[in-house]
């Protein structure tokens, strides 16, 4: 595949969603594309549109207007049947995106068997392949999910995702409701899918700071608009929207072992 | 120096048998915010719980010295008292705390009813400046709403003016703004910071996200496997930690701009497995072959900062 | 904590499983009645009517001399299996058809509800007895006139479960890994609402049994001489003075009955609450 053609491309993406008389439009005119191999970062607040975004991207719903193209292919309005193995999603709860009444073992399992058309042993050997590819052990896999912790779980979901090989993966807050340090593991995770395989990722989150350290490039939403997109260091030191100001004022980072708030607007309050 | 207002001594906390925390001591002056920060599973939320009497965690060994009241030898009636009164919490899914469709003034009113001390108007008005004095500008709206209809970041809001209602000394917070988005978190932060200098309340905040330590607190304890291994000035334990572990932590919070957050690897010990020696030598990068029965009381490596092991200095 | 909710699930277990051998030996003894009847129950015997209850016929006899016992034993199988029969069709064609519209919506669900509070806006006795009188007396059309409206109970708990579990990540997960609707429906959904369908199900066999027994008593389901507990009653409540053990016999029959499938279904639903938490 050309190295210099988008994986992925957006182009004028709209979702309005009706209720009786009353609209609203969550994404409105929305265009991007993602490079192979590439990290970029959606950030927004929430409300902003960055999940109705992955949503059409994977056609789990049909857009109101614009296109969604994969791999040069235009896929606007189909099933996610007809793209999962292009395009794989993760989602914000990782306890949740599984079957509440089957072990993750089996839910990867069932991926494997109907992505890859494996199945019997076969399957279960690509199963466990995979699961150690996220970093687990599969012994780990006849859990249910309420038994895992976020972050192993997440693990998971990142195993069934590439039970299809895809070129895309998108990551729907993925790492919101995890602590500091299996946010960690799950990003250096994901920088080591890129490097190892090519992966392509769309990498949705509300914290710029993360976002910063892993993605290339990074698109800013408001009010399901893009406000601005760009390089991560250009859009990092020199903002141009109010949006991405208002989200590095409230980011917290750490610059090596000192932590402070970027000096945008009023400096941080002195609390020692 | 300060009387403290809340002191615990080896404090042993669980859920019928299992022991979630094992051995846990620091002292919360009035007007101090201390922070104890950590991974899941750590026992930092069962500790609050069991300060605040709710869960049904209990205080199973050690002390808890509230304002010179011991917390595990009180009854039951006494400590349903103190909680809400003197000390109030404040949990980590802002929907949690109030009934999704009722509208918050009739359940504000409600719960001054029910300790008795609801003045008609003039508690209305008392809310009122409750709310404008937190920074909420539109207190009458947010009045008339649900929680169902607003956000995230504004019904944590609310949730802290509803447990500065009835004039708590004591601010328990459970990982408050984990749910939220960066830009509620701010708001929510300036909010509490605006209610420490309104009233001088003493808060005890427990959170995995050591930039919220850092803004908020004036002290900060890192706890590992229901034990603390590092407590003192939050510039100390932030800028010049001691422990291993605080400074893994450390490492896996990201910089903006920088690169990737390195992640600590396996996964903390499940509760209620009592360690004998260092719970963290499983995964810590500086562990020696004598660490494994190695002592882990808090020792004063420098004035003020306490740590159960010096091995993470440079 | 934790102990707590273990005891209180090994109690609801052990509840449940009470119940349930109760109700299999019924069902059991229902099955194997022909061979268990100690006489004919159709066996009519103008010398021995309204009969006390003797060494040959335990619960006595009836105005036409005919053993209550194995009429009663007779009667178990007609009430037992019909409700059965009657609540898993119910129980099928509601939980699909409800399933269906909370997935897809749009026209049909918008018909099937509209169905549904059409048959729900009769009294459901008043309507059976309808059916009933129109189509005429037997067992099958008073089973077709109860189960007019029984599956309605089915497909609004299936549709709203349906509505619910739409949203949740896991069924957009499952989409992604390439399953087709019915694979979303029947292996990932139906499991998960499973629940409190069943409790329904086997608290209404109870009600069924009632209904269908009701229905024989007003003479438009059952018609004699077959044995059937509603129709017994019917027949024998002329005579109470005289022989009031053939009204008692099939009355308490049918007490004992329902009383029975009616706890296995509150243990169901005990347990279910309990695992829940």
């Amino acid at each position: 595949m050309n190295k210099t053609e988008p994986v992925l491309e957006a182009a004028a993406l709209t979702k309005r969603y009706r209720r009786g008389s009353l609209a609203a439009e969550a994404i409105s005119q929305v265009s991007f594309s993602l490079l192979p191999g590439e990290i970029l970062g959606v950030v927004g607040q929430s409300g902003s549109g960055k999940s109705t975004l992955l949503r059409q991207l994977a056609c789990l719903e049909k857009p109101t207007s614009g296109r969604v193209m994969l791999c040069g292919r235009d896929v606007t309005g189909r099933q996610p049947r007809d793209v999962c193995h292009e395009i794989q999603m993760v989602f914000q709860n990782a306890q949740r995106s599984f079957d509440p009444r089957r072990s993750v073992g089996a839910s990867v399992c069932e991926a494997v068997r109907q992505l890859s058309g494996l199945s019997g042993q076969a399957a279960r050997e690509r199963c466990a392949q995979l699961i150690r590819l996220a970093g687990l052990d599969p012994s780990a896999a006849d859990a249910f999910p309420s038994a895992l912790s976020g972050g192993q779980c997440q693990r998971f979901a990142i195993a069934r995702a590439l039970a299809a090989m895809p070129k895309v993966l998108l990551c729907d807050e993925a790492t919101s409701e995890l602590d500091v340090s299996a946010q960690a593991q799950i990003v250096g995770l994901l920088a080591g899918l890129r490097d190892e395989l090519g992966l392509s990722i769309v990498f949705v989150s509300h914290d710029l700071a993360l976002v910063s350290t892993l993605c290339s490039r990074i698109l800013v939403l408001q009010d399901g608009a893009v406000a601005e997109q760009g390089p991560t260091q250009a859009l990092v030191s020199a903002p141009r929207s109010d949006a991405a100001r208002a989200l590095l004022a409230a980011a917290w980072t750490g610059r090596g072992p000192q932590f402070s708030r970027p000096s945008v607007d009023k400096p941080p309050e002195c609390v020692l | 120096m300060e009387k403290a207002l809340l002191t615990t001594e080896h404090l042993r906390v669980g859920y019928g048998g299992e022991a979630a925390v094992h051995d846990v001591s620091f002292c919360l002056r009035a007007g101090e915010t201390l922070a104890i920060a950590g991974e899941s599973g750590c026992g930092k939320t069962t500790l609050l719980k069991a300060l605040m009497g709710v869960g049904g965690a209990q205080i199973t060994g050690g002390r808890a010295v509230f304002d010179g009241n011991d917390l595990a030898a009180m009854r039951p009636n006494a400590r349903r008292g103190l909680a809400g009164e003197q000390i109030s919490m404040i949990f980590q899914d802002p929907g949690a705390a109030f009934n999704p469709i009722r509208s918050y003034d009739s359940q504000f009113r409600e719960l001054l009813r029910s300790r008795g001390r609801f003045r008609g108007a003039a508690s209305r008005s008392e809310i009122r400046r409750c709310f404008a004095s937190l920074g909420l500008s539109d207190g009458a709206r947010i009045l008339k709403s649900c929680p169902c209809e607003l956000s995230g970041g504004m019904n944590q809001r609310a949730a802290v003016a509803a447990a500065m209602l009835l004039g708590p000394r004591l601010l328990l917070l459970d990982e408050p703004t984990s749910a939220l988005d960066v830009t509620a978190q701010q708001a929510v932060v300036e909010e509490l910071a605006r209610l420490r200098s309104l009233t001088g309340l003493s808060m005890l905040l427990v959170t995995h996200n050591l930039g919220l330590a850092a803004a908020m607190a004036d002290r900060t304890g890192v706890m590992y496997a229901g034990r603390l291994v590092e407590l003192g000035a939050t510039a100390d334990v932030l800028e010049r930690p001691c422990h291993p572990y605080t400074k893994c932590l450390l490492r896996a919070v990201p910089a903006l701009g920088g690169g990737l957050p390195q992640g600590l690897g396996g996964s903390p010990p499940a509760p209620g497995a009592p360690a004998r020696g260092c719970a963290f030598f499983a995964r810590c990068p500086a562990a020696a072959p004598g660490c494994r029965e190695r002592e882990t009381a808090l020792r004063e490596i420098s004035p003020g900062h306490f740590a159960a092991c010096a091995e993470g200095r440079p | 904590m934790k102990k707590g909710v273990l005891s209180s699930r090994r109690a609801a277990k052990r509840r449940v499983a009470v119940f349930l051998a109760l109700a299999l030996f019924l069902a059991a003894v229902s099955l194997a009645a022909p061979y268990l009847v100690p006489n004919d129950p159709y066996q009519t015997n103008s010398d021995r009517m309204n009969a006390p209850p003797d060494a040959r016929c335990p619960f006595g006899t009836d105005h036409l001399g005919r053993c209550v016992f194995s009429r009663v034993l007779m009667g178990a199988r007609t009430s037992i299996f019909s409700a059965l029969a009657l609540v898993a069709v119910s129980f099928a064609v509601g939980t699909l058809l409800g399933m269906l519209c909370g997935w897809y919506g749009g026209v049909l669900d918008e018909l099937v509800m509209r169905l549904a509070d059409i048959l729900l806006a009769f009294p459901q006795m008043v309507l059976a007895i309808a059916v009933a009188g129109i189509l005429g007396g037997s067992l099958f059309n008073a089973m077709l006139a109860m189960g007019i409206t029984g599956w309605t109970l089915y497909a609004r708990l299936a549709r709203s479960a349906v509505l619910q579990l739409r949203q949740e990540p896991f069924v957009a997960a499952a989409r992604l890994s390439g399953c087709r609707t019915g694979a979303i429906l029947f292996r990932h959904l139906l499991p998960n609402i499973l629940g409190p369908l069943v409790v329904n199900a086997v608290t209404q066999i109870g009600s069924m049994m009632i209904g269908i027994a009701g229905l024989s008593f007003l003479g438009i389901g059952v018609t004699p001489p077959a044995a059937e507990w509603g129709s017994m009653i019917s027949e024998a409540q002329g005579g109470m003075q005289l022989a009031p053990w053939a009204v008692l016999a099939p009355g308490g029959a049918m007490v004992v009955t329902v009383m029975i499938f009616n706890e296995l279904g509150d243990s169901v639903r005990d347990l279910l609450d309990v695992s829940g938490q």
